[in-house]
């Protein structure tokens, strides 16, 4: 047929060119001796695992951004917000244990195969290289996130560098780009963890595999005798074997993706008590370290580890017998039995100590908490361009500035001034017209009190009390003040919005007060404004005279007051200008000068934040304004 | 001693079982292969994440000289991916007082999204990338000797006064087509 013939000559071109055919057949033709065989799984399992990092790895750098700002951020993006998120960092996250594990898998069956022996003791020296490798790519992985435990944990690890004499400190400052932890010290993990490990990788791992197909694999122990002679192709019988491990492999890790997905640490903050681990395969280095103390530090943070790993390096080289039997070889095995005793044994003794830590307990259950609280603020409010969510920014700002002590916002805080839930909202302009004297509105302020004839107290003596008791502040409300004692407003506290339309029909006072509150929502500008409804709000406003005391209509119609360039009758307003209400400007003068004539005049008693930082401003007015 | 099955035959065998590989191959790429998929396209299947526009406020009209375009910034807040920003430049527009009010035309040329320029010499809308041309009103504009490669007009935005303040609707749209579509609509 034509067609095949077509396809025929296309391949035979490729194989004139490139030898794609003779490479194939090599592969899929070479013999194993004795047949294919379960044992030789772990380490085609372990280079599945690689390729898999590689792959989720490169998947993750299209998402990811390495700097001090955006690292968490992005990586939180990547987790709760775009498709398969979660489950790609889930494989990269435990492909990374999967492959240490397969690793140690991996060494020490060829060890007990005797497959580091000659002529093959090169390839065990690249295999314990690419061991070092991989551990580099957990420490380097392991920051990245810009999470409480990347930055903790990895900065144990950098100062154990730093500790090393004469080079110690110029190495820990070239690994973090300078004296701390920063932008310089992601973008220089990121390379080693991206580009510079990868290239290492791969460039060794080839080796590491050319010179195993050329010496093929270690028939030890010997197959048994049925199948001594038997010579089977690598494809399909040992693929099939290899694939069916790689299946469940994959499908443990997704699996664990799935139902675990990566931890995600709150963001990092220098200033907290956060207590660090590492990885579970550094485990034992870290537990190493508290054996030592003084000069002999660098026993356990740098001879023991060195040794060993000088000894692992160097086996082939030490291992002289001419026995092939492993009892033949204890002299290099014994060692290396005792060192993988030791480090399962110190692992171990770390997970214990730690168990029975209540202090350590305590602190990851705070450290989960925040990480909870963390997450579900950058999903209420994004993330703020200093890196954290804008929330848990503004949450610091209320704290920070004592916002909390006298008002109140989503439940919590104190009751002097008022409940800030959802302010300037049109829920929470009803709130006030209804009853502007409730106890959770202007009840308990200053001035409120002094013309409801109640005794303000001070609020540092009544605590946690209101300053005067709600329930007759309330029921003053219902009627306009006459108390003797002046308000610093000239016309008494504002009367509830039913006082104020009380010669209105009642079903025309809810349009009406409907009204009013489109209009004076209208203020902040809005997207979803009825026009409509806040001309006829802005009509009430005129009618009951609200403009008689707030300045809220614009100059040129409000014909009551004149102009704002009419000096010869200038304008007296007895109440808080609402012009622009529940804009960032009404709100920073609300802030800075909350005693002006046209706020609250002098007898409110709100703090007054001159300096308050205009970024804390924007914060807060975006976490206020943020409608429930 | 029951017969032993009969040994299949070993090309066949060898052939079943190449078959079973590839199957295996396949299911673990596709097990990889479906979420990484799902990953990479992941900008197409998110909600816009634009608010929706509004009317903001560019200034007094009277700051507005009559007969001379202004460009004026337009900030708002912004999305971008993880990051929520208040108050950052979002856009430009070209604000023209004539005697029946004002025109905004969006910045943005037609063609292919260049900021456009305006010469007054010429009293024209230049745009530096690859020269199309428009008048004070926003329509293309043919000069002999001259190619205007904008396939439409300029984009002309919503505007209201309201108590003497310019509202404009910012609004981007998609350059490079003879009709307009919102950015990502």
């Amino acid at each position: 047929m034509p067609r095949t013939h077509r396809s025929g000559r296309l391949a035979a071109w490729l194989e004139e060119r490139a030898g794609l055919r003779t490479l194939w057949r090599r592969v899929a033709d070479e013999p194993i001796p004795g047949g294919a065989r379960w044992l030789y799984v772990p380490g085609s399992a372990l280079a599945v695992a690689v390729l898999l990092q590689l792959v989720t790895g490169l998947l993750l750098a299209t998402s990811y951004s390495a700097s001090a700002t955006d690292a968490w951020a992005s990586v939180w993006y990547i987790e709760h917000q775009m498709t398969a998120g979660r489950v790609i960092r889930g494989l990269h996250h435990f492909g990374a244990s999967a492959a240490i594990a397969l690793m140690g898998l991996h060494i020490a069956q060829t060890f007990v195969q005797g497959a580091y022996r000659r002529p093959r003791e090169l390839n065990w020296i690249l295999g314990v290289v690419l061991m070092f490798l991989m551990l580099a790519f957990g420490l380097t992985g392991y920051l990245l996130p810009w999470d409480q435990k990347g930055y903790w944990a990895t900065q144990v690890a950098t100062r154990l560098v730093g500790t090393t004499p004469v080079v110690g400190p110029a190495l820990q400052a070239l690994a973090q780009g300078g004296d701390q932890y920063g932008n310089l010290t992601l973008t220089r993990f990121y390379a080693l963890h991206a580009l510079v490990l990868p290239a290492a990788l791969c460039t060794l791992l080839v080796a590491h595999v050319a010179l195993f197909r050329k010496h093929g694999v270690t028939t030890s122990p010997p197959a048994p005798r049925a199948e001594a002679h038997r010579i089977e192709p690598f494809i399909p019988h040992q693929l099939l074997r290899d694939i069916v491990a790689s299946a469940a492999l994959v499908g443990l890790l997704l699996a664990l993706a799935v139902r675990y997905g990566a931890p995600l640490d709150a963001p990092a903050d220098p200033a907290s008590d956060y207590e660090a681990r590492p990885e579970w395969y550094f485990l034992f280095l870290f537990q190493l370290l508290k054996y030592f103390e003084g000069p002999l530090v660098l026993l356990g943070t740098q001879v023991i580890p060195g040794l060993g790993a000088a000894f692992l390096l160097l086996v082939p080289l030490l291992d002289r017998v001419r026995g092939g039997r492993l009892r033949d070889r204890w002299r290099v095995g014994l060692p290396l039995a005792l060192m993988a005793t030791a480090i399962v044994a110190l692992a171990c003794l770390a997970v214990v100590e730690d168990a029975d830590d209540p202090h350590l307990q305590a602190s990851r259950a705070k450290a989960a908490k925040e990480a909870e609280q963390a997450i579900a603020d950058a999903a209420e409010s994004g993330i703020h361009t200093s890196g954290l969510p804008t929330v848990t920014l503004a949450r610091g700002a209320w704290k920070a500035n004592g916002c909390g002590s006298c008002h109140r916002k989503d439940g919590a805080g104190g009751g002097y001034g008022p409940d800030l839930t959802g302010f300037s909202s049109r829920a929470y302009i009803r709130r006030f017209l209804e009853k502007p004297h409730d106890r959770w509105m202007f009840g308990p302020s200053l001035y409120e009190c002094v013309c409801a004839g109640l005794t303000p107290c001070d609020p540092a003596e009544s605590q946690d009390r209101p300053l005067c008791d709600p329930g007759r502040c309330e029921s003053v409300a219902a009627e306009p003040c006459a108390h003797p004692v002046p308000s610093p407003f000239d016309l008494g506290p504002m009367p509830a919005f039913s006082v104020l339309a009380k010669d209105l029909p009642p079903p025309e006072r809810e349009a009406a007060l409907d009204a009013v509150i489109e209009r004076v929502w209208a203020e902040r500008e809005p997207p979803d404004v009825d026009a409509a409804r806040a001309a006829r709000g802005e009509a009430y406003l005129r009618s009951l005279t609200c403009d008689g005391c707030h300045r809220l209509l614009p100059p040129e119609r409000d014909a009551a007051h004149g102009t704002d360039e009419d000096e010869a009758a200038p304008p007296v307003w007895r109440a808080p200008s609402l012009q622009g209400y529940g804009g960032i400007d009404w709100f920073e003068a609300q802030l800075r000068r909350p005693h002006a004539r046209e706020r609250f005049d002098k007898g409110n008693r709100m703090t007054i934040y001159k300096g308050l930082a205009p970024n804390d401003v924007q914060l807060l007015w975006t976490w206020l304004m943020r409608t429930p | 001693m029951s017969s032993p099955a009969p040994l299949v035959e070993d090309g066949t065998r060898r052939r079943a079982l190449g078959l079973l590989c590839v199957a295996g191959l396949g299911a673990i790429a596709a097990a990889v292969g479906l979420p990484a998929l799902g990953f990479l396209l992941s900008p197409l299947t998110r909600r816009p994440e634009a608010p929706p526009p509004t009317a903001l406020n560019l200034g007094h009209v009277d700051a507005l000289p009559r007969g001379v375009p202004i460009r004026r910034v337009v900030t708002a807040s912004r999305r971008d991916a993880w990051a929520r920003e208040e108050g950052v430049p979002v856009g430009a527009v070209w604000l023209v007082r004539g005697d029946d009010g004002v025109r905004a035309l969006s910045a943005t040329c037609t063609h292919l999204g260049c900021a456009v320029d305006f010469d007054a010499g010429k009293q024209l809308f230049r745009c530096p990338c690859h020269g199309s041309r428009f008048g004070l009103d926003g329509k293309r504009v043919e000069e002999s000797g001259h190619t205007n490669p904008a396939p439409r007009d300029m984009d002309t935005l919503d505007v209201s006064l309201s108590a003497g303040s310019v509202r404009v609707t910012f609004v981007r749209y998609e350059p490079g087509r003879g009709e307009r579509v919102p950015v990502g609509g």
